[in-house]
């Protein structure tokens, strides 16, 4: 065997496999240091979209008189929100700060963003506890059938989200302030994606060709329809879907690999 | 018959030196606008045509001034750093000790380390599981074992640290200069260690600046200085054209 393996896909995908317990460990020890210490544990997984869930009902309802916005339609978009905001937030890390392994160790570096997205996708998953009963609360004891195809529009929202960590972790390997950039970003991209406003709010007002500049958007209008408006996601926004997740997964990882084994120097 | 287990030809490694380098988008905006603020790239060769052998079980030294690039080498070797040329083969898993207790994470218990360590190296549960017994008897650590490492002595640390890399079993252990750490007791213990794996047909690749120790222990020993191969071959004679190149 040479070492470190060849380059084609199925050797590599072969060697990725080999560790996988180094990516449960990596997991594993996120979660036991975010809560090792803490009373509530990882009850705090939960406490989190929960008090946003709760948050966002309480204002919407009883504060903000905005008839056009109801609760859940706001609690279906929020939730892969945090999803996505914590990943990419944090995926601009992964590298530098273990930059110690790197530097020191060989071992398939896209381990360590990857583990950075499934961190946080666990933490969705915990969210999905509090999540479902809420929805069932705003519907009056029932789940819509809709929801089914909630996991098509997860696999491929989470596909998104690992192109754009890997792509992010590799870029602030080289720039350091790619990591700032991203947080600012972040935060000016919330508000252009459908999360506190729907798809007919939009339409109303004649701008959905505004958000086909704004990948995470059909994600977005997907969720709150299943979730929301009982319909299942517009065709164009599958597409817009499928397309953007390929397409995001494939530069996240060409760009990894194209600058991987500079890593260890650039550190 | 002995089998190179590590084999290198026509190795070249260059460095590039940054002067003001650019490490934000910002200096990266500013470079467009003016030059003399602009990323200016020195680059060098780190290493220059090395050829390199290791057989089964053989124990190799690398000795040479600092900065001659015998650290890059190894970490060629351990496939963290890629040359611009020349091939490295290596047969078998590598275990490199460039530094004890690498990713050590404080808050976690000496146990949780030693999974997270193994599993670094590219080993799977079960197989971190059999060799878990041995790495915590050797380590003396029995009784310390559920503690956060942070609460561990640097002792407890080292060896803890040593013990996980000892109980690979790689074929090839790659070693930097890592037994100036600890005390006498500790440093006799390593090389027993070393000897044992050695003997069981690890093969063992040794940077160090301990000259008597190099000329005792390895059955090969390569010189480097400015970044070239000045010399393979008897340890003997190898220690002694460094220790004249010192002495010049």
């Amino acid at each position: 065997m040479t070492y470190p393996p060849g380059s084609s896909l199925t050797q590599e995908w072969r060697y990725l496999l080999r560790y996988r317990e180094l990516l449960r460990s990596l997991i594993a020890k996120d979660l036991k240091v975010k809560y090792r210490g803490s009373y509530l544990g990882f009850f705090w997984s939960l406490l989190n979209p929960l008090s946003l869930i709760v948050v966002y009902s309480l204002v919407l309802k009883f504060i903000m008189d905005v008839r056009q916005i109801e609760p859940l339609m706001v609690i279906a978009g929020i939730i892969p929100w945090v999803f996505f905001a914590n990943t990419v937030t944090n995926s601009t890390e992964s590298i530098i700060s273990n930059a110690n392994l790197v530097k020191k160790i060989f071992f398939p570096r896209e381990i360590l963003p990857l583990s950075t997205v499934l961190f946080h996708f666990i933490q969705f998953l915990l969210a999905f506890v509090v999540f479902l009963p809420a929805v069932m609360f705003f519907k009056g004891g029932r789940l819509p059938w809709t929801l089914l195809y909630y996991p098509l529009i997860l696999l491929l929202h989470w596909s998104f989200t690992a192109g754009a960590a890997l792509f992010l972790s590799a870029a602030t390997t080289y720039y350091k302030d790619i990591r700032y950039l991203t947080e600012v970003a972040i935060m000016m991209v919330f508000w252009g994606t459908p999360i506190l406003y729907t798809y007919p709010m939009v339409a109303s007002k004649g701008l959905t060709w505004l958000f086909w500049f704004n990948p995470l958007s059909p994600f977005f209008f997907s969720y709150q329809n299943v979730v929301h408006f009982e319909q299942p996601p517009r065709p164009e926004h599958l597409i817009a879907m499928l397309l953007w997740s390929i397409l995001m997964l494939v530069l996240g990882l060409a760009v990894f690999r194209k600058t991987r084994d500079g890593f260890a120097e650039e550190l | 018959m002995s089998q190179n287990v590590i084999e290198i030809s026509g190795l070249w490694k260059s460095f590039v030196v940054r002067h003001n380098r650019t490490e934000s988008l910002k200096q990266l905006f500013i470079g467009w606008l003016d030059w003399r603020r602009r990323e200016r790239r020195q680059s060098f060769w780190a290493l220059t045509d090395v050829g390199l052998q290791v057989e089964r079980g053989q124990m190799v030294g690398i000795i040479g001034p600092n900065g001659s690039g015998k650290s890059t080498l190894l970490r060629c070797v351990a496939g963290i750093l890629k040359p611009e040329r020349g091939e490295v083969i290596v047969r078998g898993r590598v275990a490199p000790m460039i530094e004890i207790g690498v990713g050590f994470h404080p808050e976690l218990t000496g146990e949780e380390n030693l999974y997270l360590n193994a599993a670094l190296y590219g080993l799977d549960r079960p197989q971190i599981e059999a060799i878990r017994p041995a790495i915590i008897e050797y380590a003396e650590l029995e009784e310390f074992i559920d503690v956060p490492i942070k609460n561990y002595s640097t002792g407890m640390y080292t060896r803890l640290g040593f013990s996980i890399a000892v109980h690979l079993q790689p074929e090839v252990l790659l070693v930097d200069e890592i037994l100036a750490v600890g005390d006498e007791a500790f440093q006799q213990k390593c090389l027993q260690r070393m000897m044992q794996l050695k003997s069981s047909g690890t093969s063992i690749l040794l940077v160090s600046h301990d000259l008597a120790k190099v000329e005792k222990l390895c059955d090969k020993v390569y010189l480097i200085a400015h970044s070239r191969l000045e010399f393979a071959g008897d340890p003997v004679k190898a220690v002694a054209i460094y220790r004249e190149k010192l002495a010049s």
